[in-house]
């Protein structure tokens, strides 16, 4: 069992806040994603976890010791980086060897496992050559190879496909998934792409400024965001948000729509009051009518139709905001009409404009 | 002009001017090696000859025999500037390993700092290495001589390694460190092997620097054939053989055979290491 804990982490550089008291377990053998936008936070968490950061206080725990003082050298982790890493004066077959040699593993064993290793991610043929004669993607896997090869308790990646070409990024991505799922590793994964992050996530990990926004199951983050910027940041296209009010009569009011107040969320948002609020819902969420009746109470202007095959993306303003609708392929509606849109009830989601938190019924 | 016709009048004005200069770089040289080869009494002869009449080995036989011993010269300063070249290195690794790298407040002005020791012009520090080296009884001795040889390297050599440290990325150190090796093995096994364009040419630098020095060789050594390198040799060759020209060119052939097969060796590394300055990776 190799569960890993970080316990009240605070880290500075300087006068600026890296990381804002922070507590989080990442769960044994279980793949734990860590999101969010440059600057948040993730990769200087992971590398405290790694030993290459001391926290500034807290502690951080792997299995059931406190390894605060222990080197990076000591502690059972692997780790992939942004850009590889890969020692260039050495062939593949000692890049992958050098964690074994450097534990002093025996020579016949090294063998055998460099090998086995670099066949089971197709680098079998390119043991010979050096780091400048590979592919990126050849590179990338010599880096998982690297770090696969000596069996660590914890694996730790650091934005690995991020150097990839888009189509191969998505290819490793499945398969550094697999690669996980079968060998079973507590692995903690960064990436800024939430695409990647839904995609490979056991738990999700959102983080902004330091601070664990909501962590969870990725599907949890996506119906049930804590937050306006998990909701925003979760998803493509992202939610659309429209600034509003409750002003009574069981209705939100916002600039150029009304829109009659979830049955659920009555509760939370006659609790609010008259705070200023925000109504999120996700373009797919969204039902586009060509032709509004009398009864519509959210009506929009066609900006821009994008067709992407198998759906169209709709861009619309709605009073003074753009917000944007995903609709079936065969939809027929021009620029500049006016349509009427209807947001599926129990996808809306509503959140308190200034403190950013979502409202839920029990909450 | 068209584009092709520039570039060849380019390549021919780069191949003049390289004749050039190498004409006047070669020409001492040549005529030092002419006259190792006239038997002794004729190098002055006129008119003026630019080819041998006749090659005689005279010189040679007489500079290597028991009289002079160059050899004895020769391996002196093999082994001074070895030791020397060897220690400078290991030490100026190090310490540029600790600029380049580690985080502490000054270090690039302690990098300046180390400099200032190497701008001061020789004749300066001379007296005060006589005291230095006598006070630890090393006067007439090779060690006395590979100390401060070793000392006067460390600036240059240390300024050199440090921006070839500087220009490796840092995430080969944390990849290496994760990897599960300390510190001192990931400056042996990772650091030092990428920085080796720049150890050959600070390298190379300090082997030539102590081969030809010879105020300090001339200081310490004290007249003692056991502790004479071979400049110092050479020079009282030109006083104990009266004016034999012949021989002392001999000697002087003989002393630049190792240096030129030493350069010729790692020219390719050593022109690397100082243009590049920060690695490729």
């Amino acid at each position: 069992m190799t569960k890993v804990l970080a316990e009240n982490i605070i880290k500075r550089f300087g006068s600026v806040t890296a990381i804002n008291d922070v507590t989080i377990e990442f769960k044994h053998a279980e793949l734990t994603v860590m999101v969010g936008p440059s600057g948040c936070g993730k990769t200087t968490l992971l590398r405290m976890v790694a030993g290459l950061e001391d926290p500034t206080s807290g502690n951080i725990h792997i299995g059931d010791r406190v390894v605060n003082d222990v080197p990076p050298w000591h502690r059972d982790v692997a780790m992939v980086f942004q850009n590889y890493a890969l020692y260039p004066h050495m062939t593949v077959f000692d890049n992958i060897a050098y964690p074994l040699r450097s534990r002093g593993e025996p020579k016949s064993e090294i063998k055998g496992r460099v090998e086995q290793t670099a066949a089971s991610l197709g680098l079998g043929h390119l043991l010979d050559r050096k780091p400048r004669q590979l592919s990126g993607g050849q590179m990338q896997r010599v880096a998982v190879g690297r770090a696969i090869v000596r069996r660590p308790g914890v694996f730790l990646m650091d934005e690995p496909l991020s150097n990839l070409d888009a189509k191969l990024r998505v290819e490793m991505r499945a398969e550094l998934k697999r690669l996980q799922e079968d060998i079973g590793v507590t692995t903690i994964y960064v990436t800024h792409d939430q695409a990647e992050a839904m995609t490979m996530a056991d738990t999700l990990i959102v983080m902004r400024d330091g601070v664990i926004l909501q962590a969870g199951p990725p599907q949890t983050l996506y119906d049930r965001p804590d937050n306006v910027f998990v909701a925003g940041f979760i998803g493509s296209p992202s939610m659309n948000f429209l600034p509003c009010r409750y002003e009574g009569a069981g209705c939100l009011t916002g600039r150029g729509f009304t829109y009659p107040v979830p049955p659920p969320l009555r509760a939370p948002v006659e609790a609010a009051g008259a705070q200023p609020l925000v109504l999120g819902i996700r373009p797919e969420d969204i039902g586009v009518n060509p032709q509004p009746g009398p009864a519509d109470t959210v009506l929009a202007r066609v900006y821009m139709l994008e067709p992407l095959g198998r759906e169209n993306l709709l861009t619309l303003e709605v009073g003074d905001v753009m917000i944007r609708a995903l609709s079936g392929p065969d939809i027929a509606v021009s620029l500049d009409q006016t349509v009427a849109l209807n947001f599926l009830p129990e996808r809306v989601r509503v959140f308190d404009r200034t403190a950013e938190k979502a409202l839920y019924p029990d909450a | 002009m068209s584009k092709k016709q520039r570039q060849r009048l380019h390549i021919a004005l780069s191949v003049v001017v390289t004749i050039g200069v190498a004409f006047f770089a070669l020409l001492p040289l040549y005529w030092i090696v002419l006259t190792s080869l006239k038997a002794p009494g004729t190098e002055f002869r006129l008119p003026i000859r630019y080819w041998p009449d006749e090659i005689s080995l005279e010189p040679y036989r007489t500079i290597l025999g028991p009289d002079f011993n160059v050899q004895r010269a020769i391996l002196n300063s093999l082994i001074v500037s070895t030791v020397t070249t060897i220690g400078a290195l290991l030490l100026a690794s190090l310490a540029a390993y600790t600029i380049a790298r580690l985080r502490f407040t000054y270090k690039w002005s302690s990098l300046l700092f180390i400099q200032v020791a190497s701008m001061l012009p020789p004749i300066i520090v001379i007296a005060p290495t006589f005291l230095i080296i006598r006070s630890m009884g090393l006067l007439g001795s090779l060690p006395g001589l590979i100390i401060p040889n070793m000392i006067y390297n460390i600036p240059l050599s240390t300024w050199l390694i440090a921006s070839y440290f500087a220009g490796l990325p840092f995430e080969l150190e944390d990849a290496a460190k994760v990897d599960g090796s300390p510190p001192l093995r990931i400056f042996r096994q990772i650091m030092l092997p990428l920085a080796a364009p720049g150890l050959f040419s600070a390298g190379v630098i300090a082997f030539l620097g102590s081969w030809g020095e010879f105020m300090l060789a001339f200081t310490i050594s004290m007249g003692l054939p056991e502790a004479q390198t071979i400049p110092v040799a050479v020079q009282g060759y030109t006083m104990a053989m009266q004016r034999q020209w012949t021989w002392v060119a001999a000697a002087i052939v003989l002393s630049l055979a190792p240096v030129i097969v030493l350069v010729m060796v790692f020219q390719k590394w050593v022109v690397q290491g100082l243009t590049l300055g920060s690695a490729k990776y």
